[in-house]
C-alpha cells in the first residue's frame, strides 16, 4: 500500500508540475483553455435544462421520460469507458516510459498495477466527468433534489467508474498476452475513430433541430416512450441511474441498496482485475517490448512516378509514405467523410427549408468554407509538427527551409482543393444552381482553399510542436485552436466580400455578361487581396520562424 | 577546416558556450571533452547550425555556418546523440531519402556498402520503429557518410553499440580522417578520445579549459592516463 501510495504521489507532481509549468508559459492560453472550458460545462447544462424541462412538461409520462433518458446516458458512459479505458491502458500498463525503471525497482508487481490502475481511470474518466457533472447538475435542478444530493454525485461516480475501468484493463492485458501490443493499439484507435465517424452521422441523421418545434419533439418523446428497457437491471448503469433518481426523490432505503451494488462490484471489479494482473500482467509486459518485425507496404508505383528529380518528390514521396503507414494519420479520413456526409444532408435540409437559391448557395460555400477549414486543422496544421523529432535532419541538410514549406503547402492545397470542388460541384447539382452561382462557387472555394492551406501550413510552421505523440494533440493545441479562429473569421470576410456584386464581374471576366460595375471589381479585388494576405503571410512568418528555429 | 571564433551561446541567463576559439584542420580527429552540461552538444549544435550562436562565429570548411549555411551544411556530416528518425520508413529508404537531401548520384552502391558494414543489411527493409538504439545509431553513421563530407561532426559516437560495432566505427574514423576527413567528436568515453584523437580540447562551465595534442594533454598528469588529467581539470577549483 505505502509503495502505490507513493507512486500515486509521483505521478501527481507530475501533472502539478506540468499544469504550473504550462500556467507559467503563457497566462492568456491558460485562461483561454479555461473559459473554453467553463464555456463548454455552461452549454451543456443549459442544453440539458432546457431538454429536462420540455420533456418533464409531457403529462404523466414526463418523469419517465426523463428517468429513461438517463439510462441512455449511463449506458452510453458505460460503453465509452471501457473502450476508453482499454485505449487507456494500452498506454498506462505498456507503452509508458517509466515502467522500465518501475519493473527494474524493488517494487511489487501489485503496486505498480494499483497505481497504473489509478492514473488510467483518472486518464479515461475526466471526459465524463466533464461532460456529466453539469447533466446531473440539471438533473438535481428539474427535478428539485435536496442540497445532499449533489456532494453525493462524485461519491456514486466513483464505484460506477472503476467497474469499467478493471473490465477495460483485464481486457487489455489479455489481448496484449496474444497480440502484439502496437497491433492492438492501431486496431483499437482505427475502431475509435470508426466508431466515432459513425456516431457523428447518426447524431447527424437523428435531426436534432426538430426538437426545436413540438412535433419533432413529441417524436423524441415517442421514442422514448416506447423503448423497452433501456439498461438492463444487471448493468451498473441501471444501478447507478437509480441511485441518481432514488436520491433526488430523497428514498435512503433504495439508495444504500443500490450504492452497496455499486461499491461491492467495483470491489470485485478491482480484485478480480488485480488477481488477472498478477497472473500476466509481467509477463504481457516483457512480451511487448518484444518488436514487432513486418515489410511494410511499399509504393513501387509511386516511386518510379515522382523519382528524385527534385527534393520536393523526395520530400512528398517520403510523407506519403509516413503518412498510409501511419493508422494513427490515415484514420482520421473516415471523420472527414462523415463531414461530407453530414454536409450533403444539411443541405438537403436546407433546401427544404428555404427557397432563395442564392441564399442557400451563400450558406453552402460557408458550409464548405468550414469544412475545409475543419480539414486543414487536422491535416495540414500538424504538417510541420509531424517532422516530430526527426526535424534536426531536415535542418541539419543543407536544404532552405522554403523547400519543406513549399512542399507541405502544396501537398495540402491539392487534396483540400479537390474536397472543396467536390463539396461546391455535388452541392451545385443538387441544388441546381444557374450557372452564375455554380460559377462563383468554383471560384471562391479555389480562393478559399489557397487561403486557408496558408493559413493552416504556415500558422502551424510558427506554432510547431515536435514532441506531440498525435495530430490531434496539435491540432488541438493553442496554435490550432488560434487557426480555427483565423480561419473561421476568413472564411466569413470572404462570403462578406462576395456578395452579388462580385458575381456580376466574376461573369464579366467568365464572358458571361458584357459589363460590370464599379462596387463589383471592389468586391473581387477585395477577396483576392484579403486571400493573398492570408496565404502568404502566415507563410513568411512560418518560415522565418522555421529559419530561426533553434533545435535544443 | 572548422573554426570558431569568440562563440558564445546563453540559454536566459546561463551561459552554455563562453567565448570558444578553435581551431581544427584538415585530417584531424579532435576529441571535445567535458563533463555533463558543459557545452559540448551544445558547440556541436552551433557548428551544424541547429543552435544560433549569441556572439562569435562559427567556420567551416571556410563557410560562415550563419552566413552561408547551405553550403556549409553540404560539406558536413552530423551524427546526433539521440538518432531520432522516421519510424515508418524502411531501414533502406531512410538511406536513400539521407542521400537525395544531399543530392548524392547513384547513391545504391553506397548505401549497399554501409548498410553491409553496419550489418544491417538483413533488416533493410523492416521499419525503423523495430530497430534498437544502437541499430538506429548505425544507421545515422551509414546516413552521415553517403555525401562524403569534408567535415563529420559527432555526438556520442558509441552509445548503444555493441563491441564489435565500437571497433568498426573505430576503424573507419581513423581510415576516413587519414583520407583528408576532419572529425570533431563530442565524447564521455576517454579511452576512445585517448585511443584515437589526434587533438583534445576539455570545455567546463561552458569554458575551454585544455586544449592540445593527446599527448600533450595527457603528459599534463602523473599516471599518463587522460581520464586523471580530466578528473583533475573539471573538478571544483582544480590547479593542475
Amino acid at each position: 500500500m505505502h509503495e502505490t501510495i507513493e507512486l500515486i504521489r509521483n505521478y501527481w507532481a507530475g501533472i502539478r508540475n506540468t499544469a504550473a509549468r504550462i500556467s507559467k508559459e503563457s497566462r492568456l492560453r491558460t485562461y483561454a483553455f479555461s473559459v473554453l472550458g467553463l464555456a463548454f460545462v455552461a452549454g451543456v447544462y443549459f442544453m440539458f435544462h432546457w431538454l429536462l424541462t420540455r420533456l418533464y412538461s409531457f403529462e404523466i409520462i414526463g418523469p419517465i421520460l426523463i428517468e429513461k433518458l438517463l439510462f441512455i446516458i449511463f449506458l452510453t458512459f458505460l460503453m465509452m469507458l471501457v473502450f476508453s479505458n482499454v485505449i487507456t491502458a494500452i498506454s498506462t500498463y505498456y507503452l509508458s516510459n517509466d515502467l522500465h525503471f518501475l519493473f527494474s525497482s524493488p517494487l511489487r508487481v501489485e503496486s505498480i498495477f494499483a497505481s497504473k490502475f489509478f492514473e488510467t481511470v483518472l486518464q479515461s474518466s475526466w471526459a465524463v466527468l466533464f461532460f456529466g457533472i453539469p447533466v446531473f447538475l440539471a438533473y438535481g435542478i428539474i427535478l428539485k433534489s435536496s442540497w445532499f444530493f449533489y456532494p453525493l454525485i462524485p461519491v456514486f461516480l466513483l464505484p460506477f467508474l472503476v467497474i469499467p475501468a478493471g473490465a477495460g484493463v483485464m481486457l487489455t492485458m489479455l489481448l496484449i498476452r496474444v497480440y502484439p501490443v502496437k497491433r492492438i493499439k492501431e486496431i483499437t484507435l482505427f475502431i475509435s475513430i470508426a466508431l466515432a465517424a459513425v456516431l457523428v452521422i447518426y447524431f447527424r441523421f437523428l435531426q436534432p433541430e426538430r426538437l426545436a418545434n413540438p412535433e419533432g419533439f413529441s417524436a423524441l418523446a415517442d421514442y422514448l416512450t416506447f423503448l423497452k428497457g433501456p439498461s438492463s437491471t444487471y448493468l451498473p448503469s441501471y444501478w447507478v441511474s437509480t441511485l441518481f433518481l432514488n436520491t433526488i426523490r430523497g428514498k435512503p432505503t433504495d439508495m444504500l441498496f443500490y450504492f452497496l451494488m455499486l461499491l461491492s462490484s467495483a470491489g470485485a471489479s478491482y480484485v478480480f482485475c488485480k488477481w488477472v494482473a498478477e497472473k500476466i500482467y509481467y509477463e504481457s509486459w516483457t512480451k511487448s517490448l518484444n518488436k514487432v518485425s513486418g515489410r511494410p507496404v511499399r509504393f513501387l508505383m509511386l516511386e518510379k512516378l515522382l523519382g528524385t528529380r527534385s527534393m520536393f518528390n523526395v520530400l512528398l514521396l517520403r510523407d506519403l509514405r509516413l503518412f498510409w503507414r501511419d493508422v494513427s494519420q490515415w484514420s482520421q479520413i473516415f471523420l472527414f467523410l462523415a463531414i461530407g456526409v453530414i454536409y450533403m444532408f444539411n443541405l438537403k435540409s436546407f433546401r427544404l427549408q428555404t427557397s432563395s437559391t442564392v441564399l442557400i448557395s451563400f450558406i453552402n460555400l460557408g458550409f464548405a468554407g468550414f469544412v475545409i477549414a475543419a480539414t486543414g486543422v487536422r491535416f495540414s496544421f500538424p504538417a510541420i509538427s509531424l517532422e516530430g523529432k526527426g526535424f534536426w535532419l531536415l535542418k541539419a541538410a543543407p536544404y532552405p527551409m522554403k523547400t519543406l514549406l513549399a512542399e507541405k503547402f502544396w501537398t495540402s492545397y491539392i487534396p483540400l482543393l479537390a474536397l472543396g470542388e467536390v463539396l461546391v460541384i455535388t452541392s451545385g447539382i443538387l441544388l441546381k444552381v444557374n450557372r452564375e452561382i455554380f460559377f462563383t462557387g468554383m471560384f471562391a472555394v479555389f480562393l478559399i482553399t489557397l487561403g486557408l492551406t496558408g493559413l493552416a501550413v504556415g500558422m502551424g510552421a510558427s506554432y510547431p510542436k515536435f514532441k506531440a505523440k498525435n495530430p490531434a494533440e496539435v491540432g488541438g493545441s493553442y496554435g490550432g485552436i488560434m487557426y480555427m479562429v483565423f480561419a473561421l473569421g476568413y472564411v466569413g470576410l470572404m462570403i462578406f466580400l462576395l456578395d452579388r456584386q462580385a458575381v456580376q464581374f466574376l461573369l464579366f471576366i467568365a464572358g458571361f455578361k458584357q459589363t460590370y460595375n464599379l462596387e463589383a471589381w471592389i468586391s473581387v479585388a477585395g477577396t483576392l487581396l484579403l486571400t493573398f494576405y492570408v496565404t502568404f503571410n502566415p507563410l513568411k512568418n512560418g518560415l522565418k520562424f522555421l529559419e530561426q528555429y533553434e533545435w535544443k | 577546416m572548422i573554426k570558431t571564433i569568440n562563440l558564445v551561446k546563453k540559454f536566459d541567463r546561463i551561459t552554455a558556450v563562453n567565448n570558444l576559439n578553435l581551431e581544427i584542420g584538415k585530417g584531424e580527429i579532435f576529441g571535445f571533452l567535458g563533463p555533463n552540461g558543459a557545452g559540448k552538444t551544445t558547440t556541436i549544435k552551433m557548428l551544424t547550425g541547429l543552435l544560433k550562436p549569441t556572439e562569435g562565429k562559427a567556420i567551416v570548411s571556410g563557410f560562415d555556418i550563419q552566413e552561408d549555411p547551405i553550403e556549409a551544411k553540404k560539406l558536413i556530416g552530423y551524427i546526433p546523440d539521440q538518432p531520432f528518425l522516421y519510424p515508418k520508413l524502411t531501414g533502406m529508404e531512410f538511406l536513400q531519402f539521407a542521400a537525395n537531401l544531399y543530392r548524392v548520384e547513384d547513391p545504391g552502391p553506397k548505401i549497399d556498402r554501409y548498410l553491409r558494414m553496419f550489418e544491417l543489411i538483413q533488416y533493410r527493409d523492416d521499419l525503423i520503429e523495430s530497430y534498437s538504439h544502437g541499430m538506429c545509431q548505425k544507421l545515422v553513421m551509414g546516413a552521415c557518410f553517403l555525401h562524403d563530407p569534408k567535415v563529420i561532426l559527432v555526438d556520442e559516437p558509441m552509445v548503444g553499440l555493441d563491441p564489435k560495432s565500437i571497433r568498426l566505427v573505430k576503424e573507419l574514423f581513423r581510415d576516413s580522417a587519414s583520407g583528408g576527413l576532419t572529425i570533431f567528436m563530442s565524447t564521455h568515453t576517454l579511452d576512445l578520445a585517448q585511443d584515437i584523437c589526434t587533438r583534445i580540447g576539455i570545455i567546463n562551465n561552458g569554458n575551454l579549459i585544455a586544449l592540445g595534442t593527446t599527448k600533450e594533454i595527457v603528459s599534463m598528469g602523473r599516471t599518463g592516463e587522460l581520464e586523471d588529467v580530466f578528473l583533475q581539470l573539471t573538478k571544483p577549483n582544480s590547479q593542475l
